[in-house]
């Protein structure tokens, strides 16, 4: 069992990649000029997601995601739903390793073959999901600490670079396109599901529901500082021309005794990655029966590795290519159906029974 | 199992731990600081500065050496470069980029491109249009080891110090280029030679405005720079040379400089104020006549004219044909109202010739140096006219 703080780790450094790094290009194309706005419209639904998650595991506290499915649906309809969280989980797992090759492959290490790059994640992610995921939670707690830091350096080292000016004219197009893009960003929150698949310490308290709701303001408060950033460091027009908005910002950091903090977004996307698709990759994992994880583990981790690997070559053939491709990413915003399912369920099983 | 596992994970992170891929020895490198790039026919001539860091590290006067290159792109030119250098060569140390007029007055764009779409490259360095860049860039800096250094150093400072003087990084210039209004501007360098002693040096020469990324206009600071940071709120300090008399002067060390633009609508018709904030210390005075209430006074609302003066010549530079709106009025439009500026955009090249500009300047004097006057008034035994000694009393008819 994990304590509860590591749902906060989890969410800063998983989450934090998705919404402030790898959706930022698409968000300005949806949401233009008003991006910063629509980060803001987006914590609400972050806020209703959380919630949804902490009822999802309170269903059950002692029980696993699997388990509560068999419970709530039997053996039939639970295959239907684990199907469907096992594609989930191991697809933002290969997006994630197809996210960070893209950006060390467009703007740091461009002779070097792709597979070469994920190759290098790869055996980082099979090791820490064989050492367990209380260590990849320790993980993720020191690099959240050391983000917090470094994350706001790189803030104020933006400061003089800033022109808040930029920012306007807000609503030019009215109000449709933040909405839209408010909507596209939300897809991000169904990521928080996945630490139902987690068992932590005293899920049934309150606490472990502000914990949640502070994950999403802490990433909601990130997704504004770097669309706010962008936006009003280059002027919209060039922001929304650059394939790497939040690259292009920390090129700009200059911190004296480091010319250029690119290498910065180099650690971090690393660091995020690692986290994101082990976590990822472990809770497809748990979806597996456990007759094959627990007689086959390490092997069984191996193979979740490559296959995430693999697809992940899959996934990136080209830059523009997987930019339409994350388009999709959107569509998982209906996956919040599914808790929304489970809870009705559950409810009617209880007025059953009573 | 997990041994096997361990082994294999430790075999596979070590195959990664001896380098990056495509490592490059920096024996085996060369860095560049800084290039021009010129029209040869149809192609484009590129002279590149390399650093030599054996030279730098002694001190040396001239610790660069030029290299020319011509190929249809600037990559390619870089790549033929290696040809020269007989190394790989980087470019994240480029300091300065200078265009020729001949290249700019065609498309800027065109070979700057590079600049943004590669990740080796850095958004700070500093852009140049000169007549001959090639040849500025072969000069020798009177303080720096290399002109690209000296160049980029001087601009720094030039943007600390003077910054009435429009500079522009590759970052602002791309900035400024995709704007709506889509004019831009870049500082112009010129070598000026020196008869007695015989010396040439590398002088920021004036501004060159490029609309669409084309050259069309210059503006050599022959008469002061143009107050285009005036426009886009960005002084910060410098100097203002007032005239108080005839072959007089006062100068005015400028603390503090704002500028706000507002559009409006008087009778459906557009009319735009910009409010300038100035503020500043007397420096200099070349007059006899006492510094007193009334002059200060006199010297403050000059001061305002004189940046009022300067705001109004930058405007009738800027509406000469082609329009070129460098200085966000358009954008101040745009910001304000955005749905009236899409109706009008295609038009705002004609509208921005004659729109009706109201700039209101608030200058304030605040300190006037460490002496009064520099020329004492003569009181031939009597109390001055400024005596502020409460306990001597002025007699009648003094």
């Amino acid at each position: 069992m994990l304590r509860r703080r590591a749902a906060f780790f989890f969410l800063m450094l998983s989450l934090a990649v998705m919404v402030h790094v790898c959706l930022l290009y698409p968000l300005l194309k949806v949401a233009a000029r008003d991006a910063w706005i629509a980060t803001i419209f987006t914590l609400p639904t972050g806020f209703f997601v959380a919630y949804l998650t902490w009822k999802l595991m309170n269903i059950n506290p002692e029980a696993t995601l699997v388990e509560t499915t068999n419970h709530l649906f039997g053996p039939f309809w639970a295959f239907f739903f684990h199907s469907i969280w096992l594609l989930y989980f191991f697809s933002i797992a290969a997006l994630s390793i197809a996210n960070l090759m893209s950006l060390l492959v467009g703007g740091f290490f461009e002779e070097t073959p792709m597979w070469a790059l994920g190759l290098a994640i790869i055996p980082l992610v099979i090791y820490g999901l064989s050492k367990g995921i209380k260590t990849i939670a320790w993980v993720a707690g020191v690099l959240t600490l050391t983000t917090l830091v470094t994350g706001h350096t790189i803030t104020l080292g933006l400061t003089p670079e800033r022109n808040f000016r930029n920012l306007l004219p807000i609503f030019e197009y009215g109000y449709t396109p933040t909405l839209i893009g408010a909507i596209f960003m939300s897809a991000a929150w169904t990521e928080i599901c996945v630490l139902a698949s987690l068992r932590f310490h005293r899920v049934e308290t309150k606490g472990m529901l502000h914990i949640l709701w502070f994950g999403v303001l802490a990433n909601v408060i990130m997704m504004f500082s770097v669309t706010t950033g962008t936006i009003s460091i280059f002027g919209f027009e060039a922001a929304n021309d650059m394939s790497y908005p939040a690259l292009y910002s920390v090129r700009m950091v200059s911190l004296g005794f480091i010319d250029r903090m690119d290498v910065y977004a180099v650690l971090s996307m690393t660091f995020g990655v690692f986290i994101r698709a082990s976590l990822f990759l472990y809770a497809a994992l748990q979806i597996i029966p456990k007759k094959i994880t627990k007689k086959y583990n390490n092997l069984s981790i191996i193979i979740g590795g490559i296959a995430v690997y693999l697809t992940s070559l899959f996934i990136y053939k080209d830059f523009l290519q997987f930019t339409q491709l994350m388009r999709y990413y959107f569509f998982t915003i209906f996956l919040w159906i599914i808790p929304i399912i489970y809870l009705i369920r559950n409810w009617m099983l209880k007025r059953k029974n009573a | 199992m997990k041994k096997m596992i361990l082994l294999i994970n430790s075999v596979t992170l070590l195959l990664f731990s001896s380098g990056c891929w495509s490592s490059q020895e920096l024996n085996d490198s060369a860095f560049l600081s800084g290039m021009a790039i010129e029209k040869a026919d149809d192609q484009i001539k590129v002279t590149f500065q390399i650093l030599q860091p054996t030279k730098m590290k002694k001190n040396a006067d001239n610790a660069g050496v030029l290299i020319s290159s011509t190929a249809p792109t600037l990559h390619l030119a870089l790549r033929r470069l290696i040809k020269g250098i007989k190394r790989r060569v980087y470019l994240s140390q480029t300091r300065v980029v200078i265009v020729s007029e001949e290249v700019a007055k065609e498309d800027i764009f065109s070979v700057l491109d590079l600049l943004y779409r590669d990740q080796q490259f850095r958004l700070k360095s500093y852009l140049f249009i000169a007549d001959k860049p090639a040849e500025i860039l072969g000069m020798q800096s009177p303080l720096d080891s290399l002109s690209a250094y000296g160049l980029s150093s001087g601009t720094e400072a030039v943007r600390d110090y003077l910054s009435e003087i429009a500079t522009v990084t590759v970052k602002e210039f791309m900035d400024d280029s995709m704007r709506p209004t889509k004019s831009s501007y870049v500082t112009m360098l010129k070598i000026h030679h020196e008869k007695k002693p015989a010396t040439s040096h590398i002088d920021l020469d004036g501004i060159a405005i490029l609309k669409n990324g084309k050259l069309v206009k210059e503006s050599p600071f022959t008469k002061g720079p143009p107050g285009i940071l005036w426009f886009k709120n960005e002084i910060k300090t410098g100097s203002v040379a007032i005239p108080i008399g005839k072959h007089q002067y006062a100068d005015i060390e400028l603390l503090h400089g704002s500028t706000k633009m507002k559009p409006r609508f008087v009778d459906d018709k557009l009319v735009i104020d910009v409010y300038v904030k100035a503020k500043g210390d007397l420096t200099e005075l070349q007059t006899s006549k006492d510094l007193n209430n009334i002059t200060f006074k006199e010297y403050e609302k000059k001061f305002g004219e004189e940046i009022k003066k300067k705001l109004e010549e930058t405007l009738t530079l800027l509406r000469k044909d082609p329009a070129t709106d460098t200085i966000y009025m358009g954008l101040e439009v745009y910001r304000h109202y955005p749905k009236y500026w899409h109706k009008i955009r295609k038009d705002w090249g004609k509208m921005f010739k004659t729109v009706e500009v109201n700039i209101h300047v608030d200058a304030t004097l605040v300190n006037i140096g460490l002496i009064r006057n520099n020329f004492r008034p003569k009181t031939k035994g009597k109390l001055p006219d400024n005596s502020i000694i409460p306990w001597i009393e002025k007699k009648e008819g003094e």
